[in-house]
């Protein structure tokens, strides 16, 4: 190093490193953006899933709610299911005044289900301090379960009370196992509804879906145009629960016609 | 060298002499810890369904007592940085007590955290799979970070002490030898630290406000009526200094009253702290009519009825508990003896910071929990009792702060022996720090550049699962850690004639 001074010489060996680290992070900031922006890219390789729930249909009850706990192998003993169902007096659109817990179906009532939204910029995604919970391709907000240190922020921050915390470790009767299904979670973890990924990927449809008495959930690819799903929200008057938060819910609502 | 030898036998008694009480003392908090040990037990085992929280109420005592202790960690390294940088002093003798409280709440809130996760043995995630974006990892970063400085900070204003006990305390001179590294005993020496740690103290300052401010924003970022709240920050940092100098106005007092060091912790000393807790107090109670004045006036009715359960509903008897008893009645109690000076007594400011401590250990707890007991989507409002589990867990962490702080004063001298000492070294103010070459200055820098180069390498490990990502966040906290090590470094090691 001839005319090169030491201190000069050292000078660009601690800045060059510091440099690319930081074009790196303003890197992956743009990419983040632009990623979480994605809900509606032109990415068609994969189906982008999606429900309709036809609230005109919905009687309230709760057939969706027992299916799910079977299917999903949750701890009978856990008290919770990722379903839940709200009763709404007549003419009322404010989620805020529902009744979770109502004992019996009435006729001047309407229903609305509420489970996780896969919301396309998802909360709770965002503030997991170990990346536990993530986007899949298909839209899907997943769980992972053997990552999870159980801080429940994502519980805090998600608006649609979406989000199951296992308090005690959960039980099922081996012979009511789904062998199908993720096996039960232990305690101290997160869990939600995750569209009934080992039903989704043989061509089912989740569980609720089927088991539904009155029709009145559908569920497909959002990506395909010419899909149920798509059709219906395209066809119908539609809304997103609290869509004014910008997390772009993915389970469209629609009434048509009389109850 | 010579020393005070009265002064300096009085502050070295604990180290030299043991008493019964002592002993009684350490027994029962060992019996308090073995309790604390077998309920965290159960809760591992069991789960955290053996605590009072439930599906909607997801934090309660735990996270709570967190930021309770979050609070009473801010004061120690204020006033010990407060007293470094504006030169108060009059406070010197009561500086390493709140350095070491600081040091000591900062461990045990780390402890309430791994009380309050699910899975408490996966904490290291936090560091292989942690996310820039995520608020806890901020909180990680900044709370780490914290609690190292606290440390390096202590350690280099008590190097010298070390050293002195080493001559003083025969019996265990050998443990002094070693925590003492060498420490050579002259002028340059102590300047050296001195410079150290005033570096330390003005860094140290805005990573305290960033601490107390990160922990609000694990509630005031969650858009949830009665959280979202851009003035979260400066409300609990406020809150964390008034309950922080309360802790202090307690622990000198009972130093004062033990050992009987009236001669050292004087009525000025309580003076002082008690005009700044007054004003802290008067920021905290404004703060907390803003708040309520916003929610009520034409606040939406979500927010107006978290604000009815604290002022009407189950939790006004604690509301109106936390803002008469104990924040009210005390500001009068700290103000009065400016009026009526004969009303000045020590009694009464203890009082009003044991008060004022209760009461904001209580605000905590409506802060967090009446929030979550009115959840997004509508559920009728339920209880949240807290079980034997949480309060055993709470007060077994209570009893690890207090093992630690009375074994550290067992061992080591909690008030600098500088003040005590006679023997005053030659005003440092003619020595001249020049820069010496030395090959611990080179080391320092090429780790640094492994380091950096480390972190970049690590940059481009792609992790399948996390999404959206930019990887690698603890390099904010190592890289903080590092330059808070360089420091006393640079100055100790390195800085010679």
């Amino acid at each position: 190093m001839g005319n090169v001074s030491r201190r000069s010489f050292l000078k660009v060996v601690s800045i060059t490193p510091i440099l690319l680290f930081i074009s790196k992070i303003l890197n992956g900031f743009a990419k983040l953006s632009g990623e979480v922006d994605s809900g509606s890219s032109n990415n068609n390789i994969f189906p982008k899933y999606a429900m309709v729930i036809d609230l005109s249909k919905c009687i309230g009850c709760r057939i969706c709610m027992y299916a799910c706990i079977k299917e999903n192998n949750i701890g009978r003993n856990s008290g919770f299911s990722y379903i839940k169902v709200y009763a709404l007096p007549r003419g009322v659109l404010d989620i805020d005044v529902g009744d979770e817990c109502y004992t019996e179906i009435e006729e001047d009532k309407w229903y609305i289900p509420v489970q996780c939204m896969q919301c396309d910029d998802p909360p709770c995604v965002k503030v997991c301090p170990v990346g536990a919970t993530f986007k899949l391709e298909t839209g899907v907000v997943w769980v992972d379960h053997r990552r999870c240190i159980g801080c429940r922020l994502c519980m805090a921050a998600c608006p649609y009370n979406a989000r199951r915390f296992n308090w005690v470790w959960p039980e099922v009767p081996s012979n009511e196992l789904n062998p199908n299904a993720l096996p039960t979670r232990p305690a101290g973890v997160v869990e939600k509804c995750i569209f009934c990924p080992h039903r989704v990927t043989r061509g089912l449809k989740p569980r609720c879906v089927v088991e539904c008495p009155t029709g009145a959930r559908y569920f497909g690819d959002l990506n395909d145009p010419e899909s149920e799903v798509s059709k219906l929200i395209k066809e119908n008057v539609s809304f997103r629960l609290k869509e004014e938060l910008g997390y772009k819910p993915r389970i469209y609502y629609i009434a048509r016609g009389s109850k | 060298m010579s020393y005070d030898e009265s002064g300096l036998s009085k502050v070295l008694r604990p180290l030299t002499y043991t008493s019964r009480k002592f002993y009684m003392f350490i027994s029962i908090l060992v019996i308090a810890i073995a309790w604390f040990l077998y309920a965290w037990y159960v809760q591992l085992k069991y789960g955290l369904g053996v605590t009072g929280m439930r599906d909607y109420v997801i934090y309660g005592l735990y996270i709570a007592n967190f930021v309770f202790l979050i609070g009473v960690s801010h004061a120690g390294i204020a006033i010990s940085a407060g007293v470094r940088l504006l030169r108060v002093t009059v406070l010197k003798p009561i500086v390493r007590m709140a350095e070491l409280l600081t040091a000591v709440s900062l461990i045990i809130a780390f402890m309430n955290v791994l009380f309050d996760l699910g899975r408490p043995e996966r904490i290291l995630n936090m560091f292989a799979y942690g996310r820039w974006l995520s608020v806890l990892v901020w909180d990680m970063t900044s709370i780490t970070t914290y609690l190292v400085a606290t440390i390096i900070y202590l350690y280099v204003t008590m190097r010298e002490d070390i050293a002195i006990c080493a001559k003083h305390i025969l019996k265990r001179s050998w443990l002094y030898k070693i925590a003492s590294l060498r420490y050579r005993h002259d002028a340059l020496s102590r300047k050296a630290h001195e410079k150290a740690a005033w570096w330390l103290a003005l860094v140290i300052l805005p990573i305290m406000v960033s601490v107390h401010t990160v922990v609000s924003w694990v509630f005031g970022l969650m858009v949830r009526p009665g959280w979202y709240n851009p003035f979260f920050g400066p409300y609990f940092v406020t809150g964390a200094i008034a309950s922080g100098v309360a802790t202090i106005i307690m622990v000198a007092a009972v130093f004062r009253k033990i050992f009987h060091w009236e001669f050292l912790i004087t009525p000025q000393i309580f003076r002082i702290l008690s005009n700044f807790l007054r004003v802290v107090l008067a920021i905290y109670i404004y703060f907390m009519i803003c708040e309520q004045v916003t929610v009520r006036y034409l606040g939406p009715a979500r927010e107006k009825e978290i604000s009815n359960i604290l002022f009407f509903g189950n939790y006004a008897a604690l509301y109106w508990f936390v803002v008469i008893i104990t924040l009210a009645i005390p500001f009068i109690m700290l103000s009065i003896y400016t009026f009526i000076p004969k009303f000045f007594s020590i009694k009464l400011i203890v009082l009003a910071a044991t008060l004022i401590n209760i009461g904001l250990w209580v605000k905590r707890i409506i802060i967090v929990i009446p929030v979550l007991l009115r959840p997004e989507l509508p559920y009728p409002l339920g209880v949240y009792i807290p079980t034997w589990v949480e309060f055993s867990l709470i007060i077994g962490g209570y009893a690890v702060a207090a093992l630690i702080y009375t074994v550290f004063v067992k061992l080591f001298p909690i008030v600098e022996l500088a003040i005590v000492s006679s023997h005053e070294v030659s005003e440092s103010s003619e020595i001249q720090l020049k820069i010496k070459k030395h090959p611990i200055a080179a080391l320092a820098i090429i780790g640094f550049l492994i380091l950096i180069s480390g972190v970049l390498g690590m940059s481009y490990v792609k992790y399948p699962y996390s999404y959206p990502e930019i990887p690698w966040a603890p390099a904010a906290w190592l890289l903080g850690i590092i330059t808070l090590l360089s420091i006393p470094l640079a100055y100790i090691l390195s800085f010679r004639e």
